[in-house]
């Protein structure tokens, strides 16, 4: 078993070395998932940033490296956000006058409204690539230096594919015939 | 050529590009940690 094989031992060692990931464990009290803003990059390939330069190395590194690219262009711009994520989002604890506050005159839904503004906040700060300014270099140059991801994504994709859908729309389809069979 | 065989293989888009957010989600998991870690190095 390797290193990172497993995703709760490397979260484990991380937090032990003191160097958890801030913003992943940001989004994760946030609620916020790939759901919110992987589409956008995903399906328009990160041309929805209006930067034609990082749209261009973008599609570059994606003939190269397929669906790959995609994934690690994606990890890059959510490692480079990390520590920059805005404080007025950023999950701090309340303190204990403002609880007794809170406890005291409860607001209806007004913890509710709370979190959706704030998942509201942090989803727009992930999606909008422009607003605060991740250099194109910084993005590509962490993608490509990045280490190999621990598994093959379109290997997985296919995998999953085979084990749990069993679909091809195309029965006279060879290679994808052998996929699902 | 009919298409990227992905896309052949999942159901709809739908579903493949959820497929997509579970692995993105978990290379989250496995990545980030590990780029942190080689920063403090």
């Amino acid at each position: 078993m390797t290193a990172y094989s497993r995703s709760s031992d490397a979260h484990e060692r991380s937090s032990t070395n003191g160097t958890p990931s801030a913003l992943r464990c940001e989004q994760k009290e946030l609620g916020v998932t790939p759901v919110f803003y992987l589409p956008q990059w995903f399906q328009t390939l990160f041309m929805y940033s209006h930067r034609p330069e990082l749209s261009a190395r973008v599609m570059d590194m994606f003939l190269v490296r397929r669906i790959d690219a995609l994934f690690r262009v994606g990890l890059a711009i959510i490692q480079l956000s990390e520590g920059r994520f805005p404080q007025e989002i950023q999950c701090t604890a309340p303190s204990d006058e403002q609880t007794t506050h809170e406890l005291r005159c409860p607001p209806a839904d007004c913890a509710e409204l709370l979190i959706s503004q704030e998942l509201s906040a942090a989803v727009d700060h992930l999606r909008e690539l422009d607003k605060h300014q991740l250099p194109n270099e910084a993005i590509m140059n962490t993608a490509l230096y990045m280490d190999a991801l621990p598994f093959d994504v379109e290997e997985r994709l296919e995998a999953d594919s085979a084990s749990n859908d069993g679909y091809s729309s195309d029965p006279d389809d060879k290679h994808s015939a052998c996929l699902v069979s | 050529m009919k298409g990227y065989k992905l896309e052949r293989l999942f159901p709809s888009q739908q579903c493949y590009l959820g497929k997509c957010f579970e692995i993105f989600d978990e290379l989250l998991e496995l990545v980030l940690p590990r780029a942190a870690q080689r920063l403090v190095r």
